[in-house]
């Protein structure tokens, strides 16, 4: 039997407030894997900036720090030796994670992650965005351009960027993800993988997390309905989530938990903001 | 296998607000169990 399981955390920011610590939720899950002895790698969409007038990919240690790094975990600093186990993978389009998930099988027992964990992936685009030419080259590119153009066949049609192929590429980074956790936690690892997963299981028992972003509810008021502000390709997530978690503003800010109609009926709820220079933390809980 | 709990993704300095985080699992145990199954279990 697979065990593997997805959290889609769905998140609307407020309109008083532009953050929702949709990312802060994330890294504080890593975190707590990596507390419990396990590795987790965060999925982040690739800063746009760092794409803008480069033409070469750049490795993750020369991309520009976030400007705005996440809250960490209440009592976890920046020091803490469990962030040594959390890595993080920049994505420029859901290409990118299909490639991931597509090959997380390949990985030997000891560098395959215990959790993963995607964030904004219905921010990703279907495809890689293309380079934009550095400044003061235009005239000239063009210019070479229009000249070898008589000579070359006409160009191969670009792949659509409609809805519909990011629905069919959502759609294939989701089923690879699953597969590609499922495959590892199910077996066909070896005896050391197989020793590794139960206490990992019992201590932590959590593998793909997917953060969505909702659209505003526009007026500030809680939801907790299943369908209220659903964005649009949310089911090709759900579709794989047992569990759908979701921050949205409430009471005194945010509040967090299972949605209802996702077994969250009557179910307590965390409520946080984000603010402060102490982490994310939850000030109360609601019933 | 224990039930997810929200500690998982947010904690409290709160002693209060912490065991309410830790405590008994959130959502309820068919739909925990369904976690535990996994998409083909359902």
């Amino acid at each position: 039997m697979r065990s593997c399981f997805l959290l889609a955390c769905l998140v609307h920011p407020s309109p008083q407030t532009k953050h929702s610590g949709k990312t802060s939720l994330l890294f504080h899950y890593a975190h707590t894997v990596a507390a419990a002895g396990g590795r987790a790698v965060i999925l982040l969409p690739r800063p746009a900036a760092a794409d803008a007038g480069d033409h070469h990919p750049t490795s993750p240690l020369s991309l520009p720090l976030p400007t705005n790094p996440p809250l960490l975990p209440h009592g976890a600093g920046p020091g803490d030796p469990a962030w040594a186990r959390v890595s993080i993978k920049w994505v420029s389009s859901l290409a990118d994670v299909q490639a991931y998930g597509a090959c997380l099988h390949l990985l030997p027992p000891g560098d395959a992650p215990d959790a993963v964990l995607v964030d904004d992936v219905l921010g990703l685009p279907a495809d890689q965005p293309q380079p934009q030419p550095p400044p003061g080259a235009g005239a000239a590119t063009a210019t070479a351009t229009a000249a070898a153009s008589a000579f070359l066949p006409p160009p191969l049609p670009r792949p659509p960027t409609d809805r519909r192929a990011t629905e069919h590429a959502l759609a294939r980074a989701m089923a690879l993800l699953v597969d590609g956790v499922a495959g590892w936690r199910g077996g066909g690892g070896g005896q050391e993988q197989e020793q590794h997963q139960p206490a990992l299981q019992r201590r932590c028992p959590g593998r793909l997390v997917v953060s969505v972003r909702s659209r505003s509810l526009g007026g500030g008021g809680s939801s907790w309905s299943s369908s209220a502000a659903a964005p649009p390709m949310m089911h090709l997530v759900t579709r794989w989530a047992p569990l759908v978690l979701m921050a949205a503003p409430g009471q005194g800010g945010f509040e967090f938990g299972v949605q209802e109609g996702r077994g969250g009926s009557g179910s307590l709820r965390a409520v946080y903001r984000v603010s402060g220079r102490e982490g994310l933390a939850a000030d109360g809980v609601v019933a | 296998m224990q039930p997810f709990r929200l500690a998982h993704f947010i904690s409290s300095p709160d002693p209060a607000v912490q065991a309410a985080l830790d405590g008994a699992g959130p959502w309820r145990d068919d739909v925990n169990a369904a976690v535990v199954a996994g998409p083909e279990g359902r």
